[in-house]
């Protein structure tokens, strides 16, 4: 069904594949010549690793990062489940708008939770006088900060397996006379197994990975990731730290490969079946109602919590409402770091979606170079496995050395562009080859039939019809980009602090309120962009229709 | 908006870094914000040629990132930054040497005393508990006056402090503790105080920081960080204990390959200057210029205990492993 060699489309896929070698191979290999050396840079083979183990309390951050990663994964699975089941499944009270809160966590980078968190939780918390004082620093902070953080992640995927089982098997199920818990067991769990040890798999790798929230809540409970801060920014021990980001690597590349063996040895699984929404069912759809809306308050109030926090003097103590944090004294770069995100978060949104669709389309719609193609593939995906931390660590020592002649891109924009794309790539990859892969191959055939070039039926049928996919890929980018702190902590330079980073600041000089109200800014950005994302598909959807007609004709 | 659109078309096209006009200095410092404020101020009135770009960070993140950018140097001059990072990126060799004007009427203790000198203090950050007195009132605790006191046990549970491993405050307490308590003495102190500590934090201005939001009664930590919540409305109070505490001088010093020595040799001079201790003096630092010093400072200057700062350095990996072994495997 596919077309037949496409030489001239391989060459397009050289400069996707060229960047994605250069920002992640060669980084990831000049880390792993940097953990073989100690501080000065001579080679000591794996002392650092032998160290790392032999140490008392270094080795202990694997066990607790692998113990916080195993129950926030767990938790988050089920949790996520529950959610995608309560949508897909039954009728939930106001379900646009609880969709809409259950993603909302996206918005804000990780350090935003813990802020919320102290408000809400801490000891002099809103909620302290009803809970009692709980501890909110150490493992059940971290455990808790996680699970919030990386739930909408793990309900986004489920909530699309959960829309492919098929309609049919239940009708089917329900003539025979199966009760409900017996059409989930034999129906809904074998043909979500897959989505649902995704979900554990891909909340594990955030929950190791993840920085900001055992920055600020951790307290001394040594995570994997606070640990490589600690060895590089504390004892400068560049050898040990690129040995822990080494160490860090090899569960996240495990957990990876689990999961791209689950993606390509069971594809397209059940996604035969056409979703409906569910007739309605008082009891069940009360019962989920409730319990999507118990789950959604969580995050929400949190949010909520830190962008209050942000208009008032300095909490607990002095609660006189305030537009003061937002003048953000108390930076060098006062508001700058915020217009530095949306310029390098929209930088990247266009780049990251020009780039992914252009490589999607080329690996998957026209038969170019096989081997290449697969390399490109599995270089895009390789990117996800690698976490930010590693990845901004790994980008300082590859690229700000005399000898690369790169360096001089080094601290500019365009790097802090690059490594978004790089960090990224992977899920920008998948929405955009997913997107391409379900449009019916026989358009380049027919083109071809009509005597048209492959590039006009690529801008003139491909591209209109996808575009909102495209949209979706540049969101992505764009809100990630806006988001994320954990490599930005390395490769930042002054010109272009950007916001995430200026919040991170912000709690370490303890000044809360700036924190909150940069974190507000962001959130209120994501938001327009998200909105403005939709506004747009919708609009476009229809002259895509024209062109697709005019083509037929 | 617009020029914002015009920006980012420009970013996309020439991934370029802004041009500006006259001298553009690179600066770092781990400063608290407003108190570079105030030196912003000042050095925009003096220096008007001059536009310095200013990194601000933790100590731990700024010696991080001059070692990771000793190849390819990034910052003209250090303005502000504890020794013990100075030191850790002079062992590398990333510092250049100059005698900033004026450097000699300066204590010897407080600069670099060799012939060619990297560094130059500008003030003494002194070690301090940073006390919530509503909070110790709440849990019916007395205001600790010395180091006999958060050792007692009434204290279990109420004290943070930083972690030496990540914070160059907490080294500086221990450092004192150790070159004056002597090894043993000192070690068993801290186990003394261990018992008590709720827990261990990666910075040292997180305790002041979390006992000025009454998330703990007591926080180790230095006058400089607890000075920033003064101003605010909390019951904040900063507890510099009668037995004597341990301190680290805040240093200017440039860095080697910078791009623009001539304004930065500039900067350097007033970075040591009485007028740079005046500002100093503003916050109720110790600046390193003992000419204008107040009753404060003099109460400061008495409760210094005597320290090494360069054996403190030197001894830093073997203490940090001590460290490790004794508090570091929970």
């Amino acid at each position: 069904m596919r077309p037949r060699p496409g030489g001239k489309a391989t060459l397009v896929l050289l400069l996707p594949l060229a960047a994605l070698l250069l920002g992640v191979l060669y980084p990831a290999a000049i880390l792993l010549g940097r953990s073989m050396t100690d501080n000065m840079g001579s080679a000591i083979g794996l002392a650092n690793f032998s160290a790392y183990f032999r140490t008392p309390g270094l080795a202990t951050s694997l066990y607790h990062t692998l113990g916080v990663g195993v129950i926030v994964a767990a938790a988050v699975a089920v949790l996520a489940y529950a959610l995608a089941y309560a949508f897909t499944h039954a009728l939930v009270v106001g379900d646009r708008a609880c969709r809409y809160l259950v993603v909302l966590p996206l918005s804000v980078p990780s350090v935003f939770f813990p802020i919320g968190m102290i408000y809400i939780f801490g000891r002099h918390g809103i909620l302290s006088g009803v809970l009692g004082v709980g501890n909110i620093y150490g493992w059940s902070g971290i455990v808790f900060g996680e699970i919030v953080f990386i739930m909408p992640h793990a309900t986004l995927l489920l909530v699309t397996a959960l829309c492919g089982v098929d309609r049919r098997l239940y009708l089917a199920a329900q003539t025979l006379g199966a009760s409900p818990w017996r059409r989930f067991r034999t129906i809904t769990l074998p043909q979500t197994r897959n989505a649902l040890l995704r979900a554990f798999l891909v909340a594990f790798i955030l929950a190791i990975t993840d920085f900001g929230v055992p920055k600020v809540l951790g307290g001394d409970y040594s995570m994997l990731s606070t640990e490589l801060y600690t060895q590089i920014i504390g004892l400068q021990d560049l050898g040990m730290g690129s040995a822990i980001g080494v160490i860090m690597l090899v569960p996240s590349l495990m957990a990876f490969a689990l999961d791209l063996w689950l993606v390509s040895s069971h594809p397209g699984q059940a996604q035969t079946g056409r979703y409906e929404k569910p007739v309605s069912a008082g009891a069940r759809d009360l019962t989920f109602s409730l319990f999507a809306w118990g789950i959604v308050t969580v995050p929400t109030a949190i949010i909520l919590a830190a962008v209050g926090g942000s208009f008032v003097a300095f909490w607990p103590y002095d609660l006189a409402p305030t537009l003061a944090n937002y003048r953000f004294e108390n930076s060098v770069y006062n508001i700058q770091p915020f217009f530095n995100s949306l310029e390098m978060s929209a930088a990247a949104a266009v780049a990251g979606m020009a780039i992914t669709f252009a490589g999607a389309y080329v690996a998957v719609r026209t038969g170019a170079n096989r081997l290449l193609s697969l390399l490109y593939r599995g270089m895009a995906f390789l990117s996800v496995g690698i976490p930010g931390t590693v990845l901004g660590l790994a980008f300082v020592f590859a690229f700000n050395r005399p000898e690369n002649v790169l360096q001089l891109f080094y601290g500019s924009r365009a790097f802090l562009v690059f490594y978004c794309l790089i960090h990224f790539y992977a899920m920008g990859h998948l929405i955009s080859a997913a997107g391409l892969a379900s449009l019916d191959f026989r358009y380049e055939d027919a083109g071809k039939t009509l005597g048209v070039g492959r590039l006009s039926t690529f801008f003139r049928v491909i591209l209109p019809l996808r575009f909102p996919v495209a949209l979706e890929v540049a969101f992505y980018f764009f809100i990630n980009a806006m988001t994320t702190v954990s490599g930005m902590v390395f490769i930042f330079s002054p010109d272009n602090a950007p916001a995430s980073v200026a919040m991170l600041h912000f709690t370490d000089t303890g000044n809360y309120g700036e924190a909150a109200a940069m974190g507000a800014l962001i959130l209120a950005a994501t938001l327009v962009a998200r909105v403005a994302q939709e506004v747009l598909a919708r609009r476009l959807r229809r002259p895509a229709n024209r062109v697709n007609l005019r083509y037929r004709q | 908006m617009s020029h914002r659109i015009v920006r980012l078309a420009l970013a996309l096209f020439l991934f370029a870094t802004p041009l500006f006009a006259g001298t553009v200095l690179v600066a770092y410092t781990d400063m608290e914000p407003d108190v570079l404020n105030r030196y912003r101020r000042d050095l925009a009135e003096k220096f008007p040629d001059l536009s310095i770009k200013w990194v601000r960070e933790s100590g731990g993140p700024i010696t991080a990132r001059l070692l990771a950018e000793k190849d390819n140097p990034q910052a003209d001059i250090i303005f502000g930054l504890a020794l013990s990072g100075v030191l850790a990126v002079d062992r590398q060799g990333g510092l250049e040497t100059y005698r900033p004007e004026g450097m000699d009427s300066v204590p010897p203790m407080l600069r670099d005393d060799r012939d060619h000198p990297t560094w130059a203090g500008m003030n003494v950050v002194v070690g301090a508990l940073a006390v919530n007195t509503r909070e110790c009132e709440r849990l019916g605790i007395p205001v600790p006056e010395s180091w006999r006191d958060p050792i007692k046990p009434e204290y279990r549970g109420h004290i943070v402090m930083p972690n030496p491993l990540s914070s160059g405050t907490a080294y500086l307490h221990v450092t004192g503790w150790l070159q004056n308590l002597g090894e043993d003495k000192a070690w068993e102190f801290m186990e003394a105080l261990d018992k008590n500590v709720k827990m261990y934090v990666h910075s040292g201005s997180k305790p002041a920081q979390m006992a000025a939001m009454g998330e703990t009664p007591i926080g180790v930590s230095v006058d400089a960080y607890i000075a920033t919540y003064l101003k605010k409305r909390t019951p904040l109070e900063t507890v510099v204990p009668v037995d004597g505490v341990g301190w680290d001088i805040v240093a200017a010093t440039l860095v080697k390959g910078g791009k623009n020595p001539e304004a930065a040799r500039r900067l350097m001079d007033y970075a040591v200057s009485p007028d740079s201790a005046r500002i100093g003096l503003e916050f109720d630092y110790l600046p390193v210029r003992p000419e204008n010093d107040g009753p404060r400072q003099a109460e400061l200057c008495s409760r210094l205990l005597p320290m090494d700062l360069r054996r403190a350095a030197e001894e830093r990996d073997r203490v940090l492993a001590e460290w490790r072994r004794r508090f570091g495997s929970e």
